[in-house]
């Protein structure tokens, strides 16, 4: 027996952008019914680490063609124009929106909503609460979102299918975990909004579930995925865990300082010029590998690090906007910054790629829509500001969820014949593949030279031998893969098989930024090769696509679309 | 690393379909020494048997997934240093939960007793979003803060003795959180949630164990939102039965 | 092994949707916890104080048969039970008092009583020790004839 649910709209994702679809389909119109479905409970999303705070102009000083110009600039010229022109309009309607839903915005002392400094953004327009951001945001909308009995909400099911039909998507298929059954979802419009997937890499701000499983999905099934090799690295992670410190450590004034204990984005030149700290994340990233390179880093057990020093902050500021922060660093490296500088080295963060969509989240198959992280809907471009992603969630969540309405309306159901045999087929996969001992690998090891090839080849700095290498290993992983011995025959709440479906996604992610970078030889935003140090606007002022093909992965690229902003030299 | 020690993990096992009841397994991990008991259960998961089930996402105390009995007290595992225990750590399930699988417990309860404190802004007239934000004075803001820093991760549930004793009783968390929307200056629904928290043992079955309290790893002190909202609740009360149609 | 909580204890309206293992008690209930032997004695306080009303029912009783059963009372009283008794429930009212007050009624205080903010809790301890303070010598200032 394979359960079916029937519903107009499915969403897959219960983070900000999956959120905020659902909340945006039923203010769209009250009678849809929409199924919200999640690997995990919505406020264990990835979201809820997020911890800085979100981007739109509130201030009398600022000017939306200034958050434009700021956000086109940071994408190193490979953010479509268009895309941000809307962004920025929206933005700060979003942020009001998840205020009057309860969300608890730091505050000025007259009661405004108040906003910090971040990463290459000229004036204060990040909106805060204290330093957990993303936790109050994603409660609130989680809350906000349980009044609406249309949203039906399937929490712990696995997507592992999309059910695509001639004109178009038609539901979804998912392991239901408690039970280990398959459930097959129908609807006439699906949304993907599952987080990005920087487990694909050793070293990692990102959590366990953040494996890019809806960049796979649709990368399988005909979409390509676009601009892939654009992998952020963060400046300030702590050494071992990668656990984040937040950029607002930097946007409420504190020092990055080398060993000599300099602040080292002063002394020397990085490009960054007077902006020091709060130069773009691409930009301090490869300044810190630099100082580390040049002998002036500090040695540890996990690698060469930097201090990032918040002592003169004092601790009543500290205890007011980082409190987290405070906690994060006593409690995974003993330091209390109050007293100490805390050990940090870049540490890989989010994807600007993803699933290729249209300024509606609308991808190319009839139906399916894709948002927040996994979607690349050519805001961020080579290089995302801090800040300006949890917003994306919400503006391009929203846009997704009222257009997903609209063409739900004039498409028709599948065919339920179809769609239940495609169900009957996938459980009869997930069986076989439940518990199979036979096979020569473990997950745990292939896993893990997956996560080291990628660390290798498409780390801070690349070169096309290291990335070739990657490539060609990649497909090698992806062989043994197919070869994993599994263990665990139980049906209930068997995190072995769901391990083993990440893992397979996850290689088709890291097959996809391995080929991506390869492509392009040029150094763009986060992009940075050794062997082509500059950017070449005159080869590669375009977006990589990568096909997905069973015979290895096919490259091509798309226009991006300039507008009022002309490409310059990236300079701060 | 040359600093490891050996530590022997007694871990709660069960499987539905195998097991009539928990029975337990042990494991010899190598821990480092800045490992959390989460690592070593990631190591177990990883090298030594890849049959445990663990809930666990953000390893960093902000999702809220990983709660669990280390040594039979209520831990976040990626917040819980194994430098605190012995050679010999003992791992279950939160306490108060029906069990799932080995370390996974039953949610489901919970969520029902979430959304019974109706736990969003409840307006009479929803605010235009051309209105712009609320003014929310810092001092406001600071009056519900700390109850809206929960991260549902249990610990609360699995250390209160009311909740093992009684069915009806809410629970910390929820009405931690029902209480955090009463006193938002934004939130007009107080009336609304004092009734519902009035029905039989809602707020009132806790007899202050000041447990939750004790455990939670947020400082949020659900026993204060209990025992506040059992006087805001009372108070309610008997302003509907002084004033008709309760003072409105 | 296990100590079984109540069967239904965080069990969904529905039922559950696999088997499951029944809910068990905290680890360290009842005694293994400091903090729960506390609460448990701050529960049983209850008696002894039914006790102490059980002395007082029978002092009333005596001073109602007469002055020798009275004088009779009197006497009992100097048994060393006796004393340990009321020692024991002089020490356990002023526990019971402070963690009722101190601990429980600060922690009842909203943020706003009505339209009033609440004062910060940092001043709760010492105006409610001063008026313990003040209720104290009143009573002790009554009982010795100072004053009345
Ligand atoms: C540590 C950290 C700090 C950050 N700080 C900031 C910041 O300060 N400001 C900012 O703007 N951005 C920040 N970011 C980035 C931002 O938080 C994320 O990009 C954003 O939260 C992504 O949200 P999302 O809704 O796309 O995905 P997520 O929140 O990751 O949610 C993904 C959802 O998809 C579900 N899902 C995934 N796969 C499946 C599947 N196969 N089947 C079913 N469901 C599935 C998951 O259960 C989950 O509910 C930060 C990121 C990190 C990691
Ligand atoms: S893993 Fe998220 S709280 Fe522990």
């Amino acid at each position: 027996m394979v359960d079916v649910h029937k519903h107009d709209i499915i969403i897959v994702g219960g983070g900000a952008a999956g959120l905020r679809a659902a909340i945006a389909a039923v203010e769209a119109d009250p009678q849809v019914s929409v199924a919200l479905v999640s690997k995990v409970y919505p406020m264990r999303s990835h979201t809820v680490s997020a911890e800085g705070g979100a981007a739109a102009v509130a201030r009398p000083d600022d000017s939306l063609e200034m958050h434009g110009y700021d956000t086109v600039k940071g994408s190193d010229f490979l953010g479509d124009q268009d895309v941000i022109e809307y962004f920025v309009e929206e933005a700060p309607k979003e942020l009001t929106r998840l205020e009057h839903w309860g969300c608890p915005w730091s505050r000025n002392d007259d009661g405004s909503v108040a906003t910090r400094a971040f990463g290459g953004m000229t004036t204060k327009r990040t909106w805060y609460a204290s330093d957990k951001v993303g936790f109050h945001m994603l409660h609130s909308l989680f809350q906000h979102s349980m009044q609406f009995d249309r949203i039906v909400r399937y929490d712990e099911r696995f997507v592992t299918q999309l059910l695509i039909e001639d004109d178009g998507i038609k539901g979804v298929s998912a392991l239901d975990v408690r039970t280990g059954n398959i459930e097959v979802f129908q609807a006439r419009a699906v949304i993907l909004a599952t987080g990005g997937g920087g487990k694909i890499f050793p070293f990692t701000t990102n959590g366990n579930i953040k494996t890019g499983d809806g960049m796979a999905l649709a990368y399988r099934n005909g979409v390509p995925l676009k601009d892939m090799e654009f992998v952020q690295y963060h400046p300030t992670g702590l050494p071992g865990t990668g656990i984040l410190i937040t950029e607002a450590t930097r946007g409420e004034g504190g020092h990055l300082i080398n060993s000599e204990g300099e602040r080292f984005l002063v002394a020397y030149d990085y490009g960054v010029g007077n902006k020091a700290e709060l130069g773009p994340r691409d930009m301090i990233s490869r300044a810190i590998i630099q100082e580390i390179e040049a002998g002036r880093g500090l040695p540890g057990t996990y690698g060469e690090y930097v201090h990032l020093d918040l002592r003169h902050l004092g601790e009543d500021k500290i205890m007011k906007r980082l409190p987290f922060v405070r906690e994060l660093a006593t409690t995974y490296v003993g330091v209390d910054p109050v007293t100490t500088p805390i050990p940090i080295r870049p540490v890989v963060h989010y994807m600007m790629g993803g699933v290729d969509t249209d300024i509606d989240g609308l991808t190319r198959v009839g139906g399916l829509f894709a948002a927040g992280e996994t979607a690349c809907v050519s805001l961020n471009g080579a290089n995302r500001l801090g800040s300006n992603s949890l917003t994306e969630c919400l503006v391009f969540g929203a846009r997704a969820g009222q257009r997903a309405v609209a063409l739900s309306k004039e498409t028709s159901d599948g065919n339920d014949v179809a769609l239940r045999k495609r169900g009957f087929e996938e459980q009869e996969r997930i069986d076989t593949l439940r518990g199979k001992k036979k096979g020569g690998e473990k997950l745990s090891h292939v896993r893990r030279e997956m996560t080291t090839s990628m660390e290798r080849g498409c780390g801070v700095y690349r070169t096309q031998d290291t990335m070739d290498a990657t490539v060609q290993e990649i497909a090698q992983l992806k062989g043994r893969f197919a070869d994993i011995a599994l263990q665990d025959d139980s049906r209930v709440f068997n995190t072995e098989i769901i391990a083993a479906l990440e893992l397979g996604n996850m290689l088709d992610v890291a097959e996809a930024v391995a080929n991506s970078a390869a492509y392009r030889k040029e150094s763009r935003g986060a992009h940075t090769r050794r062997d082509h140090p500059t950017r070449d606007d005159q080869n590669y002022l375009h977006h990589t696509l990568v096909h997905f093909d069973p015979a290895g992965p096919r490259i091509d690229t798309s226009q991006v679309r300039l507008g009022h902003w002309e490409p310059e030299e990236r300079k701060y | 690393m040359s600093s490891e020690v050996k530590k022997t993990f007694v871990v709660t096992r069960f499987d539905p379909d195998r097991d009539e009841e928990p029975r337990t397994d042990r494991y010899e991990v190598p821990v480092q020494p800045d490992w959390k008991v989460l690592d070593a259960l990631n190591y177990i998961k990883d090298e030594i048997d890849s049959t445990l089930a663990h809930r666990w996402s953000c390893r960093m105390a902000v999702c809220g997934s990983c709660g669990m009995q280390v040594d039979g007290k209520p831990k976040l595992t990626c917040k819980d240093s194994l430098a605190n225990y012995g050679d010999t750590v003992t791992v279950e399930p939160l306490a108060n939960f029906p069990v799932v699988r080995d370390l996974v417990v039953e949610f489901e309860g919970f969520m029902e007793k979430f959304k019974s404190v109706k736990p969003w802004i409840i307006r009479a007239k929803e605010r235009a979003v051309e209105e712009g934000t609320h003014r929310q004075s810092p001092a406001e803001l600071e009056a519900f803060k700390q109850f809206s820093m929960c991260i549902n991760c249990m610990l609360c549930y699995s250390a209160c003795p009311a909740v093992s004793n009684e069915p009806e009783f809410a629970g910390p968390a929820a009405i931690a959180l029902g209480h955090r929307y009463n006193l938002d200056s934004r939130d007009e629904g107080d009336s609304e949630r004092l009734a519902a928290m009035r029905d039989e043992g809602f707020v009132y079955a806790c007899s202050y164990a000041n447990e939750c309290s004790e455990v939670c790893p947020k400082n949020v002190d659900p026993a204060a939102a209990v025992n506040q909202s059992k006087l805001l609740a009372t108070m309610d009360w008997m302003k509907g039965l002084v004033l008709p149609r309760g003072g409105k | 092994m296990r100590n079984p909580a109540h069967p239904h204890t965080l069990r969904p309206s529905s039922g559950t949707r696999t088997r499951t293992a029944p809910p068990a008690f905290p680890g360290d209930w009842p005694t293994a916890n400091p903090r729960y032997r506390a609460y448990l004695l701050y529960g049983f306080a209850g008696l002894f104080f039914i006790l102490a009303a059980g002395v007082m029912v029978r002092a009333l009783w005596a001073l109602g048969s007469g002055p020798g059963a009275w004088e009779t009372f009197l006497e009992t009283l100097g048994h060393p039970l006796y004393i340990a008794f009321h020692v024991g429930s002089f020490a356990l009212i002023v526990w019971f008092g402070w963690r009722t007050f101190f601990q429980m009624f600060v922690k009842t205080q909203p943020p706003m009583i009505g339209p009033f903010p609440r004062p910060p809790v940092a001043v709760f301890p010492p105006v409610l020790a001063a008026a313990w303070l003040g209720a104290s010598a009143l009573l002790i200032a009554v009982l010795s004839g100072a004053i009345l």
